[in-house]
């Protein structure tokens, strides 16, 4: 049933979207394509209507018009459970562990109903310790997932949804609170995760990651696509730099004589 | 790392005091087997009674601790599982064993239907809901003229006291291993994610709808069951006592005392809180209930996380206390 993929073909495709909170449009006619195999950024300022974008991918939210195809299907409209379970897996902007769950069972959540669905706890579980393997997180497979770090809970969040098998893998904000170190750490995992396979939509503030991490870059403000292009593109664009980066800018330059 | 894996609350607790609890409820399974062998009725009667309300408490388990919904209805599976008894043993005259088959799809099956639209709730709304079907199944029972209304339904004469204490502490165990083969199954692991974090669970592929009904009518077959048994026993069944809804909080606080989402809590915790209150009525006639009330707020305000949680992480305290109602959205 699953459509023959190939590198640079869209994946995803999502057009004239649209979703209003009362007066508010929280997602304005977007539309742009990720493409099997890249790693597309997607920036704006507070506010542009990031997640929201994201809710309504995943089917956390209904659009109120537009369509969006995955893998070759229209899932406009279609329960959350039934798109993961089509292979779009996501992380949410505040995590959200399985609190009475140990890291292992959190993760095996992921491979038994995910796009891997396996059907025994135990081939769920050894898939689990795969993915903790993966992140780095295997020393912590038998702690309760409510007693990790930062760091570590942003780490359980994406091993969950890798453990799901995902074609597409949407990560809102996973690099939020980190400190540099530890952000390093994380675009290397997120290429690692790409390498494997997994066409990647990143949702980011720190800026310094999504240029380094990013092929494409989307740019989002009060709801609209403004901008979209490579990384060079992008940060050079005129209208970008004026709703986003230069307020950012400004105001660091500002400060940085005033200090 | 065997110390850190006891002091989580899991699924699947650490070996050890797995196959300690599994040698301790043999023990006792075959202890209360033994029971009816030397003849004394007043034990058999009491603990039939304790068992019938360790099988609700295990059904609430079922949907209130692992899914992490707070029925407040369980009582209207248990007398929609006796009135099928006593409809089906009066009025068409079948025998108990299909009747009591019957005692637990029909709950099953109105759960499954209801569980639709109203597992769309959450939290108080969906108390609300339970807690309102319930009543309505009792007040029906108690005004339809085809179940006996208020004067009830008087069954056949049954069997021994001895033959009911072995069908309801069969419903026991079948609970209990009900439960013990959820918890370790896909639908256990959906369900406790549900509990968690619905909207979580459903982006990783849980059908939520699907499993928060299946977990519904598990927990409403189960009870069903009970309350079947309950009826050939009793011989004649009223609404007011089959549909009694102050045991609607009993069975919660039993589920919570033990350690709701976990096997046997619920059980250890019927046991305990039924069998105290046996006690208190025997010695104090009069003051039994208030008693019984300040124990049990005790005991939820020492011990949250319940007996379980005393046992897996020595969790005690007010703080403990509110987090677990929170988590268990009572």
């Amino acid at each position: 049933m699953e459509a023959q993929r190939r590198i640079g073909d869209p994946i995803l495709r999502v057009a004239h979207l649209r979703k209003s909170f009362g007066a508010l449009a929280a997602t304005d006619n977007v539309s742009f394509e990720l493409r099997e195999g890249e790693i597309l950024g997607l920036i704006g300022p507070n506010g542009a209507g990031k997640t929201t974008l994201v809710n309504l991918l995943t089917g956390v939210a209904e659009p109120d018009a537009g369509r969006v195809e995955f893998n070759g299907v229209d899932v406009t409209g279609w329960a959350p459970h039934r798109i993961g379970r089509a292979g779009m897996a996501r992380t949410f902007q505040v995590v959200r562990p399985f609190a009475g769950m140990s890291v292992r069972e959190n993760v095996a959540i992921g491979a038994l109903f995910g796009r891997g669905q396996r059907h025994s706890v135990a081939a769920a579980r050894a898939r689990a310790d795969e993915v903790l393997a993966q992140v780095d997180l295997a020393a912590l497979a038998d702690r309760s997932s409510s007693a990790l770090t930062l760091q570590d809970r942003k780490r359980l969040e994406l091993a969950k949804a890798i453990a799901a098998d995902p074609l597409v893998l949407l990560l809102d904000e996973v690099m939020a609170g980190l400190h540099a170190t530890e952000i390093d750490e994380a675009i290397d995992l997120v290429r690692r995760i790409n390498r494997g396979g997994v066409t990647i939509l990143v949702i980011e503030h720190v800026m310094r990651a999504i240029m380094r991490l990013c092929d494409r870059i989307v740019v989002l403000d009060a709801g609209r696509v403004i901008a979209e292009g490579t990384p060079q593109d992008v940060s050079a664009n005129p209208g970008v730099i004026k709703a986003y980066l230069g307020a950012r800018w400004a105001a660091r330059e500002l400060g940085a004589e005033g200090a | 790392m065997g110390a850190n894996a006891s002091r989580r609350r899991s699924l699947l607790p650490p070996i050890t005091s797995r196959s300690l609890g599994w040698v301790l409820s043999v023990l006792v399974l075959i202890l209360l087997v033994a029971v009816p062998l030397n003849g004394d009725d007043y034990w058999v009667r009491v603990l039939t009674g304790i068992f019938a309300v360790a099988v609700m408490a295990e059904g609430w388990n079922i949907i209130g601790g692992f899914t992490g919904y707070a029925a407040f209805g369980q009582v209207g599976w248990f007398g929609l599982g006796a009135y099928t008894v006593g409809v089906a043993m009066s009025r068409w005259g079948w025998p108990f064993w299909p009747s009591l088959i019957a005692a637990g799809l029909l709950p099953a099956v109105v759960a499954a239907l209801i569980g639709v639209p109203i597992l769309r709730l959450r939290g108080h709304y969906f108390a609300i809901a339970t807690l309102a079907f319930g009543i309505a199944l009792g007040e029906l029972a108690n005004n339809l003229r085809y179940v006996g209304a208020s004067s009830g339904i008087s069954l056949p004469i049954g069997p021994p006291f001895a033959f009911f204490y072995y069908v309801m502490l069969a419903v026991l165990v079948l609970a209990v291993v009900a439960t013990w083969l959820i918890a370790r199954s896909r639908l256990g692991y959906a369900l406790v994610a549900i509990r968690e974090n619905e909207q979580a669970a459903a982006v990783l592929g849980v059908n939520t709808a699907l499993y928060k009904t299946a977990a519904f009518a598990i927990s409403a077959l189960l009870t069903g069951l009970a309350g079947g048994v309950q009826a050939y026993w009793s011989t004649s069944i009223y609404a007011p006592t089959v549909f009694d809804i102050t045991r609607n909080v009993d069975l919660i606080v039993m589920a919570l005392l033990g350690g709701a989402g976990t096997v046997l809590g619920p059980v250890v915790g019927a046991f305990l809180l039924d069998g105290l209150n046996e006690q208190l009525t025997g010695a104090f006639l009069q003051w039994h209930a208030v008693i019984f009330g300040a124990v049990v707020l005790l005991i939820v305000l020492f011990l949250p996380g319940g007996l379980g949680g005393l046992v897996a992480q020595g969790r005690t305290g007010v703080r403990n206390f509110l987090r677990d109602l929170k988590a268990f959205r009572v």
